[in-house]
């Protein structure tokens, strides 16, 4: 089952090496929940992340003939998306900005809460971050990035790359906590 | 809660994820795909376009220069041909009326050494001393290798043709009692023929209003045998009136290249080149601003009054943008808050493409008129946005280089005057207006600017190609 999944993969591919629309179709709707995943946790509106996992393809099927099919598709595709929030993010100048606590809090007044903390509600609590904050936890947290990645690719410092990891970490577990002590709101 | 455990928390929540297909987010993407597809045709279109264009250029530059060269050899070869018409026409000929006006000369100064026997029983021009005997007759002794005797075979009178007879002496020549050969005869081969109707006897004197080398041969029919085949080469012996009449054509034809050339020289195009200033004010609807720019341009003028030009501008231009002006990609702005205004400062790096006229000729001071397409290719963009709202996520900033490029976005007008300094030299200041084809930059907005150009350009002359060819 594996295989004939890693088979159609390679067919569908080959057809989007070919610019075939339909290839390129079946390939999206492949990867859009997984990429859609990645990107929602980077922006702060699903309309915004749909967005950027669109550019993500679209560097994909631009560079598909670059990828080595020796290798596993997602990881390549992964790289890609998350290089095309970060560089979203980047033009918007967000990750820069340093938000208090307070503001955090209101940010997340206005999400919807959910009844149970599910992932859906762990990544509302990541979206209500503030941008900065948001980015550095993703790049260190979920994708692994250290801090001299995350300080080059934002072009800021490794101090400020810290800080906000440490804000964010604090901001996470007061809402954790928080939806923890009371589901039901 | 430790942070790794937030962390592990997180990480474990971000591995699920169960996103439905969103139909409406693939028409998005396959809008993306054939804005590619059409980039990708484009590009390849416009390296074709390219191609042809330098192919154009280099073929009307390379045919300037063999033109005139073609027009100049054209004429080199027409006076060629005339100086080639006149020699062939005049090389057996002039040899010979040389030799025998000087033989003439020599005998009426009763030069020795010019004289010659000429003996109707051989065939040979001799230019070689010759003396006289006492018995005035004229003994010729040659230094030459004697060639083979061949008798002149001159036909005995008939209808068309009166043989001329061949010897005299010089009590002929004295009593200047010589026959006198007008235009209409010929002198064919070996043998010396005139027509009955031409051939008469009268004074030189009397030949004096001829002009002496042109509409009448004075030719003193000495016994002169001719040999042709002295140097092995065969002598055409035209018919003199053919002969003056092809001179007459060849004059005609060179006096018409003569004049095509100086018709061509005075419709010939000339390149300029020089330096631009401008100042101008910019406006996307709202108070404008003032802005800069200095560039350097190539022009070429060509057919008295018209001109067709490209330059390069550098430019730094300033503006605001009102709401609802600035046009961004789809989710740039933070939960789709736009700002209130904009304010912009962009370098640009301008290439301006224009076609004019000139009133009274591009080579004296006047009016002109230019209209032309310019391209924005934006080197660097910054915006800073203003908002009423205090969202500390809201996008302030933003900025970018080297991304947005618009081929002929703009559109151009002006009307100024030329002041010629020198004959190379010239100073234009033109008013100008740009009203936008297409919206520039990230926000696409219509951008107009007026302003002023300032231009002093010097005219490239025909050395500044020759010193670039022979450098290469």
């Amino acid at each position: 089952m594996h295989q004939s999944n890693e088979t159609e993969l390679q067919q569908i591919l080959l057809g989007c090496c070919e610019r075939n629309r339909n290839s390129q179709n079946a390939l999206y709707r492949l990867f859009y929940s997984y990429g859609m995943s990645i990107c929602i946790r980077y922006v702060g509106a699903e309309s915004e992340a749909i967005s950027v996992v669109n550019d993500g393809f679209l560097k994909v099927f631009q560079h598909i003939k670059k990828f080595d099919a020796e290798k596993p598709f997602k990881p390549w595709f992964r790289k890609i998306l998350v290089n095309t929030a970060i560089n979203h993010l980047k033009k918007q100048k967000k990750f820069s900005m340093e938000v208090s606590m307070e503001h955090a809090v209101n940010v997340a007044e206005r999400e919807d809460i959910l009844s149970r903390i599910n992932y859906k509600d762990l990544m509302k609590m990541v979206q209500s971050l503030s941008s900065s904050y948001r980015t550095v936890f993703n790049m260190y947290v979920i994708d692994g990035f250290k801090h001299e990645e995350i300080a080059n690719k934002l072009n800021i410092s490794i101090g400020t790359s810290k800080s906000n990891l440490t804000r964010a970490r604090a901001n996470l577990r007061e809402l954790v906590t928080k939806k923890l002590n009371n589901p039901y709101v | 809660m430790s942070p790794k455990e937030l962390d592990q928390l997180f990480q474990q929540g971000s591995e699920q994820h169960d996103f439905e297909y969103n139909a409406d987010a693939w028409g998005e993407m396959e809008i993306l795909l054939d804005e590619d597809d059409r980039r990708r045709g484009f590009l390849w279109w416009w390296l074709g376009d390219a191609v042809i264009v330098l192919l154009f250029a280099w073929g009307y530059v390379f045919g300037i220069h063999t033109t005139q060269s073609l027009v100049s050899d054209t004429v080199i070869e027409e006076k060629d041909e005339l100086k080639v018409a006149i020699n062939e026409e005049e090389c057996p000929q002039t040899e010979e009326l040389s030799v025998i006006q000087s033989k003439i000369t020599g005998l009426k100064e009763g030069k020795k050494d010019n004289v010659q026997e000429i003996d109707t029983g051989q065939k040979q021009l001799s230019t070689t001393n010759v003396k006289q005997n006492s018995n005035k007759k004229i003994v010729k002794t040659t230094t030459t290798p004697p060639v083979k005797n061949t008798p002149i075979n001159i036909p005995k009178k008939d209808d068309k043709q009166t043989v001329v007879d061949t010897k005299f002496t010089l009590s002929d020549i004295d009593n200047k009692n010589l026959p006198i050969i007008k235009r209409d005869s010929f002198i064919n081969g070996s043998e010396i023929i005139a027509s009955a109707s031409t051939l008469q006897t009268t004074s030189i004197n009397e030949e004096k209003h001829i002009s002496k080398n042109r509409e009448t041969l004075l030719l003193p029919l000495l016994p002169i045998q001719l040999t042709f085949k002295k140097t092995g080469i065969l002598f055409k012996k035209p018919n003199f009136v053919d002969f003056l009449a092809r001179i007459e054509q060849s004059k005609v034809a060179a006096k018409a290249a003569r004049k095509a050339k100086r018709e061509k020289l005075k419709n010939k195009g000339v390149w300029y080149k020089g330096y631009l200033a401008g100042a101008e004010m910019a406006t996307s609807g709202t108070s404008p601003k003032f802005n800069w720019k200095v560039g350097l341009h190539v022009e070429y003028r060509y057919q008295q009054k018209f001109r067709t030009g490209i330059g390069i501008n550098y430019s730094q231009k300033k503006y605001e943008i009102k709401e609802g002006g600035y046009t961004a990609p789809q989710g740039f702005w933070t939960r789709m808050i736009a700002p209130q205004a904009t304010s912009a400062t962009n370098s640009i790096l301008e290439i301006p493409l224009s076609m004019g006229y000139f009133l009274n000729g591009y080579k004296k001071s006047g009016f002109f008129a230019n209209a032309g397409l310019t391209s924005y290719l934006m080197l660097r963009e910054k915006y800073t946005y203003t908002y009423n709202l205090p969202d500390p996520d809201l996008i302030r900033e933003w900025g970018t280089k080297d991304m947005h490029a618009h081929w002929m976005g703009m559109a151009e007008f002006s009307m100024g005057y030329q002041r010629v300094l020198n004959k190379r030299k010239d100073f234009l200041i033109a008013p100008y207006v740009q009203v936008p084809l297409a919206g520039i930059g990230h926000g696409q907005v219509k951008l107009w600017s007026a302003g002023l150009h300032l231009k002093l350009l010097f005219k490239l002359e025909k050395w500044h190609f020759k010193r670039k060819s022979s450098e290469n």
